[in-house]
């Protein structure tokens, strides 16, 4: 499952971010290599054992700690960072479907729509990923199934069979290539430089939410141990591993052949590199994630509004999904927006961490809203809101980059959501 | 019977997609045929979903 999660449509935009962005080869091996391990460890001691002890989703908990109302204003964040998430994979097979058009592809500097004809092809793989999300999720799944071990390949293949236009012919010429052209520690122009320290980072945040911000609390609780957490392994050395270097071996191709150009369009590249099977592995990797992705985003919507029809909410969902993928922005900073995305949510999981473990050591009461019958926690409610203040803050203030917040972050959660309840739950016990 | 076809088929359009793209890096097989094997790779994996399997 992680494997198949894992290798979606923005893996052929990851992988060609780093190279923009100016990463050298070691940093990006090593910072990849370390920066998995932590994520998987992550999910391993952070989410698997709460997960498989509690045995509920992730929405449940959050109701017994923050109570209905904060879960609600939870649901509705993390419904808007999933259509932004499927929008960037609508824009992803966009890219692909638009091959036999001709489509005038955006830049790396881009931001807004370029052409008409790229909103109308947007539109139209927004709409057939909508109306078949809206048809439910069985289907969607079964096909990406099917598919992930074959993408995975493609991956491979497409980047095994470009390596002599490079100049690599023997496995030994690969360093010195992989050095002097693809990940060249120059950066694109107007991209800012990438070290080893922001792909290590970047790595393990990337799916913050799903790990240190318990997210998969509501897959690991049908595991028979904790430890299924490291099955997270093959998602991460598979799809964050060798399919972002794949695509960024790709890129360093297309960069190669176009003169460093700007234009940034993944269709074309891996059309490049392995013909039909490469566009029909954008389209269908970006697809795959993209309807379930919008399918859970409708799902969170619906926890707001109950008495709406399941179709219903998918469909408005998916249309501000559709309205999102037209701007190129959302791919050309999709590791910005990635790192939002984790950093957004995670407070809520330091909150469960520390509710579940600390809480009952300290003799104070864990589960506060149920026991309240608490539809607001607002302990809770501070945690989440000023540990993003003061993320900002260090950001602003010290120019600390977003993928590098999360981690202070985590401590500020840890550190409010502690002293608020010691102090809250002493002067009313 | 048919359940170890419709296997061998997958294991075939696995097998055309990645092994392929190896000859293709050695010298032993022109860049444009790849990309023709691992279409014909794509058919041959994906072809047989829309037969169920027999329990």
């Amino acid at each position: 499952m992680y494997a198949g999660e894992h290798t979606a449509g923005t893996e052929f935009v990851i992988g060609p971010l780093f190279v923009a962005h100016g990463v050298t080869a070691i940093d990006l091996i090593g910072g990849l290599f370390f920066g998995n391990v932590l994520a998987v460890l992550s999910w391993a001691f952070l989410t698997g054992p709460i997960a498989v002890r509690e045995r509920i989703t992730l929405y449940f908990k959050l109701e017994k700690i923050c109570g209905k109302n904060l879960t609600l204003v939870y649901n509705l964040v993390n419904a808007l960072m999933f259509c932004f998430l499927a929008g960037s994979m609508i824009s992803v097979s966009a890219t692909a479907v638009g091959i036999p058009f001709n489509l005038p592809m955006a830049k790396l500097t881009d931001w807004l729509p370029t052409s008409f004809s790229w909103v109308i092809t947007v539109f139209a793989v927004g709409a057939v990923t909508t109306v078949v999300a809206t048809l439910g999720y069985n289907q969607v799944s079964k096909v990406a199934n099917i598919a992930a071990p074959w993408m995975i390949l493609v991956f491979l293949a497409a980047a095994i069979a470009v390596l002599p236009e490079l100049g690599v012919t023997r496995v030994s010429d690969f360093w010195e290539v992989a050095n002097a052209k693809i990940w060249t520690g120059t950066p694109l122009e107007g991209q800012s430089k990438f070290t080893f320290w922001h792909v290590l980072f970047f790595a393990w945040f990337c799916n913050m939410a799903m790990h240190i911000g318990m997210a998969d609390m509501s897959v690991l609780r049908y595991a028979k141990s904790w430890k299924s957490g490291f099955t997270s392994a093959g998602g991460m050395f598979v799809g964050h591993y060798f399919a972002w270097l794949a695509s960024g071996i790709l890129y360093a191709v297309f960069l190669q052949k176009s003169q460093s150009s700007l234009e940034f369009a993944p269709g074309p590249i891996a059309y490049y590199a392995a013909g039909f099977a490469g566009a029909a592995c954008v389209i269908i990797a970006g697809w795959t994630t993209a309807n379930p992705t919008i399918y859970r985003a409708g799902l969170a919507v619906q926890a707001v509004l109950p008495n709406s029809k399941t179709w219903k909410v998918t469909l408005i969902v998916g249309l501000v999904t559709t309205l999102a993928a037209c701007f190129p922005a959302l791919v050309m900073r999709l590791l910005d927006f990635v790192a939002l995305y984790g950093l957004l949510l995670m407070p809520m999981g330091a909150i469960i961490f520390i509710d579940f473990w600390v809480f009952p050591k300290l003799g104070i009461q864990s589960n506060l809203a149920e026991l309240r019958q608490w539809k607001w926690n607002w302990t809770a409610a501070l945690t989440w809101f000023l540990t993003l203040g003061v993320c900002v803050f260090i950001n602003q203030r010290f120019g600390v980059e977003i993928f590098f917040l999360g981690l202070p972050g985590w401590f500020v959660a840890v550190f409010i959501y502690l002293g608020s309840n010691l102090i809250f739950q002493k002067k009313h016990a | 019977m048919k359940n170890l076809l419709i296997l061998s088929i997958k294991a075939a359009g696995l097998a055309l997609t990645l092994l392929p793209a190896f000859l293709v890096f050695t010298g032993h097989l022109a860049f444009d045929t790849n990309k023709k094997l691992m279409l014909l790779g794509f058919i041959l994996w994906f072809g047989p979903a829309f037969f169920k399997p027999r329990r």
